[in-house]
């Protein structure tokens, strides 16, 4: 068989991770009915398919962390309600999320969000002090930079120093 | 008084069943249509005739004076004949002037988009049966005594527990051929789903069996021959010759230890070794020795070590003649053989097991004590699998269109046995289905997966390579998501079928037993005679009849002990009529029925130099009747005139009208 042809190659070293948590555990007895996909809001308009997502950890195939379905989930909770099986899905699909970032895969545009945080303190800054939202604020009476870290840069600092103890940097370069 | 038969007066009935048959066949137009056949006096149609009202609507007519026979046009009359022979004797008339023509199963079922043909069929199955019972005379059921003892063949946990309910009221004679009881339950380690231990569970019956003062237990013995006589069987079993006095032998095993010859021990797969002089497991019932004439080299040194003398080389096989009312048919199952499926390697890679090899493997009195090794190198595998479905549901020559029932509970029972020794250890469970039907099976099941961390891969293995170091590569397809996988395992397990055993004939063969199309015994009927065999008096149980798991083995055993004990309760049984009759002034003495017959039931008078028929063992199959050269031979209920006169009944109509 040529090397190149794809092969999985089963390990539990994503569902052992998951059997830390009691709840997140359960995932191991899911028997692939289907029903989280059936009723998954996102993924009748994305490539999600929780089903798949589900098995993928199970085998351990890397695909699951590397790939972007997990982050198209909207966490509305519609699978966890119907699970038979009372598999928290949305929850273990959190957890992924958090163990694909720890592998240092995270889409673009939320690499956008996280350099937008470690630039200004905000997932959503303010854009400066002549955008819309600043003279929106100033219409209704408030100042016209709020008193988070917009209006104190040093406590920008205290955010790195933060993000430095988790190694952030190392798994998502954000400067 | 007029001489001349009465014109027979017909009333016939056309069930709807339901929808079943008023959804395809116009029941107006049929019922029309009945009352112009010749002989019939009246025709309606109802619901449901099976019913207490479709019954009091025939006796009220049977009462009425009006009709003197009936047909019901309904199902097989498998399902209901009964019930309306039922009416007809409440109401004093001979119960075989009725008929059943089988509009369901042979119009309506067969015909639900031709509504058309399905009425040119229920029309020609309604005129038949009307010209059947306007010939049809009356009979008279026999009645014969039955003796009051019961026999068992094969003392697995089926027939023991058979045995014991029956025991209680009756003598009993269980005949295993092994040289102990306890069957394939014995070799397990663990029973799924309670994991409680087998050998605990079954032991304490197997003593039960052997001390009970009602049971007459033969092991090591075998069927010779089966006289059918209907309520007295008459059986002659061989018991074979152990060479060793079973009145004298203390099971001390001093035989054992002094014997040179080692030879797979059947017991243990073949994966241990035992004697020539041996018992196959300590727990044994009868706890006594046995030498393997086959593989004794008769050196005779057992003999000298054998303190209390119970040796004896001269030690024929015995012929035992035993005479029984009932039987129950109890002979279990094979094990399937893999090596004709060359893709999986069994035999060919030495780390490739069977079910059953694993099972001894993982059992604390098997050749290992209950650890778990390689037979490439005597190491623990560190990755283990289970190949699912081997030998069945595959329709493949040699291999089984059924679903073997127990294999993926045991499986995944192994699986966590495994895990439970070996912690660190992984397994994979390779399936198609899981398929766990039972009380606790699905919670087990569930719990392998999340406590145990059982891999399941929904996929079978297309093929089996070996590496040198005799660790293996499978591959497969993850059809869950749709893509192929390849993984390394220390030690492949095959979870084979059950099978019918492989001399199932001979048995049939004795006891005048069906085969059901897999192989296996065919029960009377598949949900409401599911121990009765088509003979009376003999009955089915057990994986003889079907691949199933303990629970249901043992729920058949006291199913089939109660139907016996029902069938010899009274003391007498009543024989179907429809046996055959040789005219002995027609016979020519031909004797080719005589071999024919499937029964054993013809006989040759030697002063009349014409054949017999014993009434009590004809099953009324007719194969005499038919290949008799003379026409000598007449069947109850079958006559010539019976049959010919539904044949001419399919003439056209105008033909039919005129000719009656």
């Amino acid at each position: 068989m040529p090397q190149d042809q794809k092969l999985l190659k089963y390990s539990s070293e994503y569902s052992d991770e998951l059997s830390l948590d009691d709840e997140l555990k359960k995932i191991r007895s899911c028997i692939q009915c289907g029903m989280c996909s059936a009723v998954c809001p996102s993924g009748s308009f994305t490539a999600l398919v929780t089903r798949k997502i589900m098995r993928k950890a199970l085998a351990g195939d890397h695909s699951v962390l590397s790939g972007p379905e997990i982050w198209y989930c909207s966490t509305c909770f519609n699978c966890y309600e119907r699970c038979p099986r009372t598999i928290p899905v949305t929850n273990v699909i959190l957890r992924l999320r958090n163990m694909a970032v720890r592998e240092g895969y995270l889409p673009d545009n939320l690499k956008s969000v996280i350099k937008n945080l470690a630039n200004t303190g905000h997932a959503v800054p303010l854009g400066g002090p002549d955008s819309k939202w600043a003279k929106l604020r100033e219409l209704h009476k408030l100042k016209k930079v709020p008193p988070t870290v917009h209006s104190f840069p040093e406590a920008l600092d205290e955010l790195f120093t933060l993000l430095d103890k988790i190694k952030f940097n190392a798994r998502i370069p954000y400067r | 008084m007029s001489l001349e038969r009465p014109k027979p007066r017909v009333a016939v009935y056309i069930c709807h069943c339901g929808k079943n048959i008023a959804d395809v066949i116009d029941m107006d137009e049929i019922t029309e249509y009945a009352k112009h056949i010749p002989n019939v006096a009246l025709a309606k149609n109802y619901k449901f005739m099976c019913s207490n009202a479709g019954q009091d609507l025939i006796a009220e007519d049977l009462k009425s004076g009006k009709v003197d026979r009936v047909v019901v046009a309904a199902c097989s009359p498998l399902m209901h004949e009964e019930t309306y022979r039922r009416v007809l004797r409440e109401n004093n008339f001979n119960e075989f002037f009725f008929e059943q023509a089988n509009i369901r199963e042979h119009a309506s079922w067969v015909n639900l988009r031709d509504h058309k043909g399905a009425m040119e069929i229920a029309k020609d199955h309604v005129k038949m049966a009307v010209a059947k019972v306007s010939n049809d005379r009356p009979l008279i059921r026999q009645k014969v005594e039955v003796t009051q003892e019961a026999l068992i063949v094969g003392a697995g946990i089926t027939g023991m527990f058979a045995t014991l309910d029956l025991a209680n009221k009756y003598k009993v004679h269980l005949v295993e051929r092994t040289p102990t009881i306890g069957g394939h339950m014995a070799q397990l380690d663990k029973t799924f789903p309670t994991m409680d231990c087998s050998a605990c569970i079954t032991t304490p019956k197997m003593v039960e069996v052997g001390r009970h003062p009602n049971i007459n237990l033969l092991t090591y013995s075998e069927i010779e021959n089966v006289d059918l006589n209907v309520g007295n069987f008459e059986v002659q079993v061989r018991k074979k010759s152990r060479r060793i006095n079973h009145l004298i032998c203390t099971g001390c095993g001093a035989c054992g230890e002094v014997c040179p010859i080692t030879v797979p021990n059947e017991f243990d797969y073949n994966m241990g070794y035992r004697r020539a002089a041996y018992v196959p497991f300590p727990q044994a019932i009868p706890a006594q020795y046995t030498i393997d004439i086959k593989n004794c080299i008769e050196c005779k040194l057992c003999v000298d070590a054998c303190e209390v003398n119970a040796i004896d080389f001269n030690q024929e096989d015995e012929i035992i003649d035993l005479k029984v009312g009932s039987i129950i048919i109890a002979t279990g199952n094979d094990i399937f053989d893999p090596s004709k499926l060359y893709r999986y390697g069994y035999q060919k890679y030495k780390n490739v097991l069977i079910a059953i090899e694993m099972e001894r493997l993982l059992s604390s009195t098997g050749p290992t004590l209950g650890k778990v090794i390689k037979p490439s190198d005597h190491k623990t595998p560190k990755r283990i699998g289970f190949l699912q479905c081997v030998g069945s549901r595959d329709f493949h020559e040699g291999t089984h269109k059924y679903c073997s029932r127990v294999c993926c509970m045991y499986a995944i029972k192994q699986a966590r046995q495994f895990k439970e020794k070996y912690p660190d250890s992984e397994v994979f469970i390779f399936y198609i289905d899981m398929r766990t039907f039972g009380k606790g099976y699905e919670e087990f099941y569930e719990i392998a997966a999340r406590e145990y961390g059982i891999n399941f891969i929904r996929g079978r293995i297309g093929e089996v390579f070996e590496n040198n170091d005799g660790s293996l590569i499978i591959r497969g397809s993850d059809t869950l998501l749709a893509e192929k996988y390849e993984i390394e395992v220390d030690m492949l397990i095959l979870s084979t079928a059950i099978e019918a055993r492989k001399d199932a004939d001979e048995v049939s063969r004795f006891f005048g037993v069906q085969f059901s199309e897999d192989g296996f015994f065919m029960e009377a009927h598949p949900k409401l005679k599911p121990v009765d065999s088509l003979s009376p008096g003999i009955f089915i149980a057990g994986t003889c009849q079907a691949p199933r798991d303990i629970p249901d083995a043992v729920a058949q055993a006291k199913a089939a002990a109660s139907s016996a004990d029902n069938f010899m309760f009274s003391g007498e049984v009543e024989i179907e009529p429809y046996y055959s009759m040789v005219q002995p002034e027609i016979c020519s003495g031909c004797r080719s029925c005589i071999p024919l017959c499937p029964y054993d039931a013809i006989s040759f008078d030697e002063t009349t130099n014409t054949a017999d028929i014993n009434a009590i063992k004809c099953k009324g199959c007719g194969v005499c009747v038919a290949s008799c050269p003379s026409n000598a031979i007449i069947q109850n209920h079958f006559t010539r005139n019976q049959i010919l006169s539904e044949v001419r009944a399919l003439k056209p109509w105008e033909n039919y009208i005129k000719e009656n």
